[in-house]
This record gives C-alpha cells, structure tokens and sequence, in this order.
C-alpha cells in the first residue's frame, strides 16, 4: 500500500496543531497547578492561625476548669451557698446542711465497709454499703 | 512596476536584517544580564529576595506542667498578649497617650519615656489580660471602629505565662518563675532542665503584600511534665488545719509534713505564712520560706528517739530498766536540768512516754557521748536529707570532741542540736518502717508531653539504721506517749493507734543570748496506724500563745490531719473487725 500525499497533509493537519494545543494545554495546567498550591498554602496558614487563636482559649479555659475544681475553690463556693440559702428548701435533712457548710467532707470510717479477700491477687476495695452484722 | 518590487525586496532585506540584528542584540542583552543576575550577582540577590519572601520566628516555648499524684494541675501555661512598640515608627499624640495609660494602668510618663528611647523594639507591658488587650486595641485604633488597623509602631506578640490554678496550695513545694518564665524557686527551679525546653526558630515564606503562607511545622514546644507525690486533698487537709492552728494559737509560723514512711513520699507538705503563687507581687519574705526544710530549731523531746533506740541498739538497759528521777533535776557540769514535773522512779519505757529530761540525760550519760553523735548521724541529723527541693539546709550537730561539759546533758532531750521538720520527720519514719532511713522526695515521675517516661525516683541511699526489733520496741513505747498517762493523749486518732512524741522547745532570746521564758516551739511527730503505718507526720508550731506544750498545741494539729487523711485514704479502722466492718471475703 502507497501513502498518498492528500494523507499526510491530513495527518499534519490534526497533529501539528493538536501538539500546539497540548502544549499550551499543559502550559496553562502547570500555572494552574502551581496558582492553585500557592491558594492552597495561604488556606492552610489561614487554618493554622485559627487553630493557634484555639489552642490559646483552650489553654485559657483549661487554666479556668483546673481553678474551679481546685478542692478550696469548691469548698468555698459550697460554703457560700450555703451562707447564702440558709433557707435552701434543697437542703433538707440535717447531714444536707452538713455536707454542704462543711465543705470538703471525707467518708465517715464507721460507715465504710473494707472488703478484702483472704487468697488470689484481688484488688482492694471498699463499698458503702453496710455488712450482714450478725 | 519591475523596478519598485525589486526596491521593494530590497527595503525587506534591510528592515529584516535591522529587525533580525535588534532582536539578537536584545537577547543578547538578556542573555548578559541574565548571567549577571544569575551567576554574577547570584548571592547578593539570592539574599535580597531570601530577606523579601522569607520571615523569621520564634517557635512558642511552653515550660512542662506540673501534676499532683492524681494528676490535677498544679503549674499549667496559657498564652497571653504582650504590647511592644517601634520607637522610630511611633507618631503619638498626648490624648491618645492618655487613653494607653488608663487602658494599661500605667502612668503616662512611663509610657512616654519608652517612645523616647528611640529604639526599634521596646516592650510597653507584658502579658497582659484579654480584657486589657482589648482596651488597648481601642485606645490604639484609627477610629472607633472595632477592627480597625492600629496607629502605626505598636504591636503584640503572643507569650507564655505560668498560671498556678491552686493559688496558695502547695506554694512552698510547687516555687515559681519570673517574668521571662526563668525558675526562681521549688520545683520549678529544681526540675527546671526537665521542664525547661530548648526553643529555635521557624522560616517562612511570604508573599509581596507580606502574607505569610504556611510552613507545616509545629510552632509550640513543650517541655516535660512532672508528677508529685503530694495530694492535693491531703495537702488542702493539712493547709486547713494549719490555718486554723494559727488563728487559734496566735502563732508566728506553723509547718506540717506528712510523709508515707516506707517510700519517703511526701504527700502534703505545708506552712504557714503562706502566699498565691498567681500574686507572687504580694508575698512577704517570710512568707515564700519554706520552714519545713529551711529553718533549723532545737527539737527538745522529739530527739530523745536517739539515746531511746541508741540505748535499745547498744543493749544498755532492759524495758523494766529503772531510774530515779524523784528530784525531778539533775546536774551535768555545772548546770541543772528540770523535769516539767517530778516523776519518781521510771521505768526506761516511761522515761520516754513521759518525756523525761531527767530519764534521758541518765540514759545519755550512760551511752556517751560518741554513741549519742554516732545514733544522731545515723538518723540523718546533721546532713541534709536529700529531698529534691532546692534551698534545704543540714541543720547541725557538733562533734563529740567540740562538746562542752554540758552537751552530755544538753543532747539528749534535743538541746545544742538544730535539724529542720524534715529531718526529724525522717528520723521517725525509720521507727514506722522497721528501721530504714528513707529519702524524702515530692517527685514521683517525669514523662514526655507525650507520655512518654523520662524519669522515676528510686530510693537509691536507703539503708538500716537499726534492727527491726529495735525499731519494734520504740513503736511500742511511742505508743504510750499518746495513750492515758503520756503527754499527747490529745494526738490520739478514733480508730487507728498512733505512736509519735511531743515536743517543746526554748528560742533563745537575741536580747539576753540566754533561753527565752516565753517563746516556744511545740511540736508533735509520729505515726498511723501504728502496727502498719500509712502516714508518718509532723506539726510543729513556731510560738504559740496560750499554751506551750507540744501535746497541747501540735498534737490536735496532727489528729485533726491525721482523721481526716485516713478517712480520705480509706484506711480500715484498727476496729474493724469486731465492728464487723471488715469482711473478709472467702
């Protein structure tokens, strides 16, 4: 089989621009690629600042729960309600007001039951909960 | 028509040689100046366009935390803004130097003076609050509106602060740092190369307007963290309790230690006057000392532990050993030694529950003097204990070739002799631990932010000092100085028996250089439960009024702590059992 030269000039026809094209293609894809990193890196430091304001408050509120949870903090607090609703239907019974006046209150030792085991490694433990007192 | 295309062929050659000639020269020029930018010139540019595009900072450095055994925070960082301005930059009129100064709380002289030191980075204040950051953006906003660029010069940057969210608790133990986070005292100066973490610096790229794109890099360095032995419930016990000593006895100071004898732990450790780690500012000097390690005394009958288990060790005298002490004075070398009270005859047993001068002068007499000194050292008097807090001093003993003729007589009931709380805390946890000589210790662990474990105590120096029968029979004998008929019936806990020892000691008055009549130390030291002993504790009072005895003013200190911690603890009663709250399960 002979090419004929109407072939060829239809083959460079197509290819000829289509490498142009492609090219080009390829050129405008690689500014893109590289616009859209450089976006992509100012997102990111955008997020990171944000993320550094957070980790500030979330220090700063760490910093507040650990104050209020410090056992004088709460025992404080508790005994100024207490000064301050001594009518406090809430506080009903006797040990109620105890409880909460006293503040900082540890378990009454004739009330807690010590449970231990004569054999195997079990842990030690204790319970509220009264023993069969025969 | 021939003639004008050939002109015409002839005027395209020129302009395309012109044309093609300009362009050569041009890409020769290019080319030219290409190479001197690129080869040439390189550094130099390369570096003005590095100093352009890339920017430089510190990376954030965070000091460790600190925990209690439980893991609540003791010592924690936030991040707080700090003002700073540019001199040269800073064109500030009077008014708006006023609104700074009410928004800062400082004077506006001060404030002045910095913009005149003309210098490219002054600090105006420093980590300041969110509140007052927000009332300096005000003052230095171009208007009113809440965003709007600052005057020109004036920046914040972001710092580290130290917070200590327990306030006062544990401020002897926990110390602090300076403005620059640099350690000043307690653990923060003593485990400052844990805590403490090497910094650097992070690049950036930026672009033309000064936008500045991410790195990737983490901008935050922490240090290592650190676990305590103390509690913070044991050591809010013992502060409370100490505070209410202190009102009551109208004391000048007070230090209570409690310690677990077989490890050395300290669990709380706590003194009065105190200050908030959070208002260092405010503190005293007598506040920020912690007495407990830092102040020697005389430990007047808490020291008669030495010729007690000296005697013991050495096989002198027998429990029923007898001496008389009917006059209720002895004299050695010249001077005379009173008894509180007269005794009679005592057995060697109750010359210690009743806290005989008169008893362990004899008894001293008979050891002599090296024993004594030699006993003295081995429960550590006289060095330091080695506790992991800086600032502790070794108290002191003199040697028995420096003594005078009445040191014989002085020693033995804690005379001529000075230790710190701690000391003679120690020396007692021997006697609840069987005989061992502990180091005393308030860091348990250090771990990576991570978790990751650095470093853990072990008792490395301890060693027996006396037998364990030795250390046996004292525990029994301590046991009935808190029993009817010893002299701290009033440390004694419900429950659990404790076996301890008062103690009540002269000041010497600076005036007269002599013994004062009116100035005390009351102390009491011992042990709970005395046949397993959890708690190992000491309170000793520093001037009381009202009453001097050590089994008067300190020993309700120690059973006040002492119910409550091992309530807290969940010790089990000595009664459990015929209470019929211990079930022992089959």
């Amino acid at each position: 089989m002979t090419r004929t030269k109407a072939d060829g000039n239809f083959a460079s026809l197509i290819y000829r621009p289509l490498c142009v094209l492609l090219l080009l293609a390829g050129l405008f894809f690689m500014i893109w690629l590289r616009s859209s990193i450089v976006t992509l890196t100012y997102t990111l430091r955008t997020i990171e600042e944000r993320a550094t304001e957070a980790r500030k408050d979330t220090k700063k509120l760490l910093a507040e729960r650990a104050q209020l949870m410090s056992v004088s903090k709460v025992t404080s607090s508790l005994q100024t309600v207490a000064q301050n609703t001594t009518q406090n239907k809430a506080l009903r019974t006797p040990d109620d007001r105890h409880y909460v006046t006293a503040g900082y209150v540890t378990p009454d030792r004739t009330k807690v039951v010590h449970v231990k085991k004569d054999k195997g490694p079990e842990p030690y433990r204790a319970s509220l909960t009264t023993g069969d007192k025969n | 028509m021939g003639q004008g295309l050939q002109n015409d062929t002839g005027l395209n050659k020129k302009r395309s040689v012109i044309l093609s000639t300009t362009i050569i020269f041009g890409f020769i020029a290019i080319f030219l100046r290409l190479t001197d930018l690129m080869i040439f010139n390189h550094k130099l540019f390369a570096e003005k366009a590095k100093m352009q595009q890339v920017k430089s900072e510190d990376i954030q450095v965070m000091r460790g935390n600190i925990f209690d055994r439980r893991g609540r925070e003791f010592a924690i960082n936030v991040e707080l803004e700090s003002l700073y301005c540019d001199a040269k930059e800073v064109s500030i009129d009077k008014e708006r130097v006023n609104r700074l100064s009410s928004a800062l709380n400082m004077e506006p002289r001060a404030i002045q003076a910095k913009f005149d030191q003309e210098k490219r980075f002054t600090w105006i204040n420093r980590k300041l609050s969110q509140e007052r950051v927000q009332k300096v953006r005000d003052a230095l906003s171009a208007d009113s509106r809440p965003g709007t660029p600052s005057v020109r010069g004036f920046g914040f940057i972001s710092e580290p602060k130290r917070v200590y969210p327990r306030g006062e608790l544990a401020a002897h133990i926990i110390g602090n740092v300076g403005l620059d986070n640099q350690p000043l005292e307690g653990i923060e100066l003593a485990y400052d190369k844990y805590l403490r973490i090497a910094g650097g610096k992070v690049s950036f790229s930026r672009d033309a307007s000064g936008k500045v794109l991410s790195s990737g890099v983490n901008m935050e360095a922490k240090g290592n963290n650190v676990l305590l032995t103390i509690d913070e419930s044991l050591q809010y016990i013992a502060e409370k309790e100490l505070e209410k000593a202190m009102a009551r006895w109208r004391a000048v100071a007070a230090t209570a230690i409690v310690m677990d004898p077989a490890t050395g732990e300290i669990l709380a450790l706590a003194n009065r006057p105190t200050y908030d780690l959070n208002e260092i500012g405010k503190a005293g000097k007598n506040d920020v000392r912690n007495r407990a390690i830092t102040d020697i005394y005389e430990p007047g009958s808490t020291y008669k532990i030495i010729v007690g288990t000296a005697a013991l060790e050495e096989k002198l005298f027998r429990l029923d050993s007898t001496f008389d002490c009917g006059r209720g004075s002895i004299e050695v070398g010249g001077k005379v030694i009173h008894d509180a009270h007269r005794h009679g005859l005592l057995t060697f047993k109750e010359v210690i529950q009743k806290s005989s001068n008169v008893g362990s002068i004899m008894i001293g007499m008979k050891l002599g003097k090296e024993n004594v000194y030699k006993y003295s050292k081995l429960f550590g008097y006289g060095d330091r204990t080695g506790i992991d807090l800086p600032g502790e001093v070794s108290g002191w003993i003199r040697k028995p070739e420096k003594w005078s003729a009445t040191s014989i007589g002085a020693i033995p009931i804690g005379q001529e002799v000075a230790v710190t709380p701690l000391q003679v805390l120690r020396a007692y946890a021997a006697i609840a631990n069987g005989g061992y000589l502990v180091t005393p210790h308030v860091v348990q662990e250090i771990r990576t932010h991570d978790g990751l474990p650095v470093f853990s105590f072990t008792d490395k120096d301890k060693k027996r000092i006396i037998s364990e029968q030795t250390a046996t029979i004292f525990k029994d004998i301590l046991k009935t100085v808190v029993e009817e008929g010893g002299t701290a019936t009033g440390a004694a806990v419900d429950g659990n028996q404790v076996a301890g020892k008062t103690g009540t000691a002269q000041l010497i008055d600076r005036r007269t250089k002599r013994y004062s009549k009116d100035r005390f130390v009351s102390s009491f030291v011992g042990f709970v439960p005395a046949d397993n002993p959890r708690l190992a504790m000491i309170v000793v009072v520093y001037e009381p009024r009202g009453a001097i005895y050590g089994g008067v003013v300190a020993g309700p200190i120690f059973k006040s702590i002492a119910d409550q911690s091992l309530s807290y603890l969940n010790v089990p009663r000595d009664d459990s059992r015929e209470k019929n709250i211990l079930m022992v399960a089959k």
